[in-house]
Formats: structure tokens, sequence, C-alpha cells
């Protein structure tokens, strides 16, 4: 029972501290792409869609951030999901 | 513009729907089939709703209109969404599949006992729900308008009729239905259009971007009032969208329609895709062909030299000019389709909101019965739909991205503080829930009205009170610290109980399926 509720309080620690790494990571980027959205938007208001480079690279990253997300926290499922199969067979 | 092809077609959507919607009435009889299609939606079908929800009228219509006008904030209403699903995947699907049945509300007024919270999330759900249905109110009546003909207010009364239709009778599992038909005609309507193109460019994207950066060099000088001209207004609509998605009620509501939270996760993940494909498609194909194509063609410009119908109108035009009348026909279709879906479940979350948590929790104090509460919920569809036709009539002309951002502002500044605190703050009272939520709506709603699209253009004043559209990077951190201050200040009124609570659903939100 003691073996559980630890094994619990640390699945839940080790839960948060992924989520929140991978959410912080995500938000950072967005957010350093809105001030240079809006950086090159002050100079020419075109500029985002003059600049499809620019555009596609930076909406290519925060795509590739989030489903990468998605992708992290599907494997890390996997890992606690063999770690609790091999838990229940001992 | 009223081509026999797009009249035929959207017929077919209205016959094709409300067949669904008989299949799904002789299947829902009980609360939890109304609510929730009794959990038996399955990940990939319950992503592919969540795609047909979330992709609205603004994506296909409003995103690819401001480019065409140049418009450079397209660019954030795409980019915007999908950290707020990565957010929603990491932090809010599972403990939602976990402890809610039927709708939010109910999932934050289980850590505070007592028809505070409750009514507050519901009333907070509403007011979202009413400002996004606006939007697609006026998409709808315009799109109707300009393609078949028919007058703008009776086209909102059709669309509000058909929406509360498929709602009062066959709840979310004909919802769902809908909006899974309409996620894969969008998908072969947008793949469609890129195909054809690719084909007028000689597969070449290369010379497409080529002929619109021209075009922009010759005709568009670019828009100096959108969100990206200031720093704080782009922060703020960023914030907006992004968080904002995670206070949706008829995004989030979406979870208690699968069997388990495994399920729920992968809904999200099928939703990302469907939905990172389709915006890319948007921003970087049609808006630019729109741009590349339309500029230089009298024939899709008015007299003043205004795009018939609006820039709202771009990619409609766009379809004609790819495929004449039976593509502009499946288009139109298409994105009538699209209306139709995200307009069902929003009435889905309001009359949710209204008969499950305010009637048969707050007034009734979970007295009534079953049969009582969907007869109220049928009520409750009627007379969103009024409000929503009336809103949408009155609201005739406004920018349809600026309506969803308005929605999306008050889902980050109220909703969303309030589910991530009751989810994640053990040290969260129901004072500190309420307030802060209320502070959030208050601030982000009064700025709303007291901005220029609302002050100045709507109410007709001269001068704004206050100088932006964007409320959110004011009215969120405000409710954030209201909840923290307050619930710190009520801190030795908070009993045991409340805690032991916190603890309990902490459990339960993140067990495993």
């Amino acid at each position: 029972m003691a073996d559980e509720s630890s094994e619990n309080v640390r699945r839940a620690r080790a839960r948060s501290r992924l989520c929140l790494a991978l959410a912080g990571v995500s938000c950072a980027v967005f957010l350093l792409f809105l001030v240079l959205l809006a950086r090159a938007v002050q100079q020419d208001p075109l500029a985002p869609l003059r600049n499809v480079r620019f555009s596609a690279v930076g909406v290519g990253i925060n795509f590739a951030l989030a489903l990468g997300s998605v992708a992290a926290f599907g494997y890390w499922r996997r890992i606690e999901r063999a770690r609790a199969a091999r838990r229940a067979e001992r | 513009m009223q081509s026999p092809i797009a009249i035929a077609l959207f017929v077919t959507v209205i016959v094709s729907t409300l067949l669904i919607t008989r299949w799904a009435a002789r299947r829902t009889h009980s609360r939890s089939e109304f609510y929730a299609a009794g959990s038996s939606i399955t990940g990939t079908q319950n992503g592919l709703a969540i795609a047909g929800d979330f992709m609205s009228a603004s994506t296909i219509l409003g995103v690819a209109g401001l480019a065409f006008s140049g418009n450079s904030d397209a660019v954030l209403y795409i980019v915007a969404p999908l950290l707020g699903f990565t957010i929603m995947l990491l932090f809010i699907a599972e403990p939602l599949r976990n402890l809610g049945r039927y709708t939010v509300p109910e999932v934050v007024s289980l850590r505070f006992a007592g028809r505070g919270v409750r009514g507050f999330t519901a009333a907070a759900a509403l007011v979202v729900t009413i400002f996004y249905l606006i939007a697609q109110m006026v998409g709808a009546g315009a799109l109707i308008e300009i393609l078949l003909g028919v007058p703008y207010s009776l086209a909102v009364v059709v669309v509000a009729t058909l929406m509360m239709l498929y709602v009062a009778f066959g709840g979310m599992l004909a919802t769902t239905w809908v909006q899974i038909t309409k996620a894969v005609v969008l998908i072969v309507g947008v793949v469609l259009m890129t195909v054809l193109t690719f084909s007028r460019v000689d597969y070449d994207i290369g010379s497409l971007y080529s002929i619109a950066r021209e075009q922009m060099s010759d005709v568009l000088t670019g828009n100096r009032t959108g969100a990206l001209n200031s720093l704080y207004s782009t922060l703020s609509l960023g914030l907006a969208l992004s968080l904002g998605v995670c206070g949706l009620p008829h995004v989030l509501m979406r979870f208690f329609t699968v069997p388990d939270a495994r399920q729920a996760r992968r809904s999200i993940v099928v939703a990302m895709m469907l939905i990172a494909i389709v915006f890319t498609i948007v921003l970087f194909v049609l808006s630019y062909a729109a741009i590349a194509f339309l500029y230089g063609k009298p024939e899709f410009f008015d007299e003043a030299g205004v795009l018939r119908g609006g820039a709202n109108m771009a990619v409609v035009h766009l379809s004609r000019l790819l495929g004449g009348d039976v593509l502009m026909g499946i288009v139109s279709a298409v994105t009538f389709a699209t209306i139709l879906a995200v307009v069902a479940g929003l009435t889905m979350a309001s009359a949710g909101a209204l008969a499950h948590d305010l009637y048969a929790q707050v007034f009734r104090r979970g007295t009534a019965s079953e049969a009582q509460e969907l007869r109220v919920f049928r009520f409750a569809t009627f007379a969103v739909t009024v409000v929503a036709a009336l809103l949408g009539i009155a609201f005739k002309g406004t920018n349809i991205s600026f309506l969803v951002s308005l929605a999306f502002s008050v889902a980050a500044s109220a909703n969303f503080p309030v589910l991530m605190l009751s989810l994640y703050w053990r040290g969260l009272t129901r004072r500190g829930a309420l307030l802060g939520g209320a502070v959030g709506l208050i601030t982000s709603t009064g700025m709303l009205i007291a901005g220029p699209a609302i002050w100045v253009d709507v109410l007709g004043h001269a001068r704004p009170l206050v100088g932006s559209n964007y409320p959110t990077l004011i009215a969120l951190p405000l409710a954030l610290l209201t909840a923290w201050a307050v619930s710190m200040l009520d801190v030795r009124r908070q009993d045991l109980d409340a805690q032991r609570t916190f603890d309990a659903l902490a459990a339960k939100s993140q067990a495993e399926a």
C-alpha cells in the first residue's frame, strides 16, 4: 500500500516536471516568435506575408514543438505503462 | 452569384445533416446520451469532431480574408491555437475526462460544494459561447446572402433553425457526426483547392509566392490597424488565441464523449494533426493564391474596387477562379457545413450550461429529474437559438476573426484561470475562484466593450475609453493575481475538507485508463 502510494507520488511529480518543461519550451518559443513578428510588422506591415520563409520557419518551429510535445508525452506514457506492467508481474 | 450547383450542394448539406440528426435522435434518450453521446465516441472520431468543432468560419474565410487585405495578423491566428492544444493535452484533457461527466462547470464545482462557483463558471461559459455564436452567425449570413441571394436576416434564421434541430433532437451524437462529416469534407475541400492551385503554377510553389509578392508590392499597402502593430496587442492576442482554446466550453465538452483518458489523449493528437494540416494549407497556399490570382481580375471587385462580398469571401472567389461554378459550389457548401458544425457544438455547450448547471444544480439544487432536465435542455436550445439569431443580425458586417478573438479573450481571462487553478492549486479557495474568475470576466468584457471595435465602431462614440481591442494581457494576470490574493487572505477560513477533496480529486484526475 505504502509502495503504491509513493509510486503514485513519484509518477505525479515526474509527470508535472515533464509537462511543465514541454509547455515551458513551447511557450518561450511562441513568445519569441510573437516579439519577432511584432518587430517585423513595425518596420513593414506586410513583412510576415512578404517574407514567406520567415513565417514558414516560425510557424513550422511552433507546429513542430507542439507535435513534438505530443510525441514526448506519449513516449513517457508508454514508458510508464511498461513500468506499471513490470511491477504488476512482480 | 446564384449558381445552381451551389444551391444543390447547400441543399445536400442540409439534407445530409438532417438525416444524421434523425439517425442520432433514435439513439438519444438518456441524459448521458444527450450531453455526452453516452461516452461512446472513439478517440479518433472525437479527434475529427474536435477539429470539426474548432476550425470555424474564421479559419477558412477570416484568415484568408485578413491575408488578402494585407493584415499580417493572419499568421498569429494560425500559429497560436496549436500551442493551446498542447497545453490542453498536457494539463487539461485527462483530468477533465477523469473527473467530469457532462459539462466543464461540473468539474470545477467538484472542488467547491455549493452553487456559487458552479453558477459563475456556467455563466462564463455562456458568455464565451454567445460571443462565438455571433461570429458564426455573421459568417453564415454573409455567405448565404452572397451565394444564394437570400437576405442576410433570413439566412441567419435558417442557420439558427438548423442548429436548434441538430441539438434539440440529436443531442451530442448528432453534433459529433455533423462535426466529423464537416471535418472530412473540409480536408477534402482544401486539398482539392491546393492541387488546383499548384496545377495553375506548374506545381512550383516558388512561382506562386513570386506572383503574390508582386501583387503585394503593386496593390497592398499593409494594414496598420492589426494587432501585430504593437507589442502589447501582439502578446495580448497571442495569449488569447492560445490559452483561450483551453477555456472554450464547446471544445472541452468533447472530452466527455470518449470512454477514458487514453481516448481523450488520442482525440487531441488526431485533432492537432488535422488542424495543423488545414491551417498550414489555408495560410501558405490558399491565402497566397487569393493574393496572386484575384488581384487584377475586375470581375471579382465592385465599382469601388472592393472584393465582392468583402475580404472574407476571398477563398470563395478563388475557388470559382480555380474550378468554376462546380468548385465554388463545393467550397461554399464546405464552408456552410463548417458553420453548421461549429454552431451545433456551441449550442450544445450553451444549452448544457443552462440546463445541467444553472437549472438542475444551481436553481433546483440537484432535485430535478432527468426528464425535467432534458425538457429544460430543449427549451434552452430554443432560447440560445433566438438570442444567437438576434445578435447575429445586430452584428452584421463585423469582421469574423475579430468576433472570434473576443470569445477567445474572455475564455482565456475567465474560464482558463479558474479551470487550471481548481485542477492544480491546492490552496485555491471558493472565494478565490469566484473573485478571480469574476475579475477576469469583468475586466476582459469591460475592456472589449470600451475598446475601439465596440465603443467606436458599434456604439458610435468618437473615441474609445481603452486604446486596444485585446484585453488578455491585462485581464488574465489580474484574474490570477486576484484568485491568489483572495485565497491567501482566505486561508484561515479554508476547511480541511476542501483540501482533502483536492487531494482525492488530484489522484483521480491523474488516473491512467
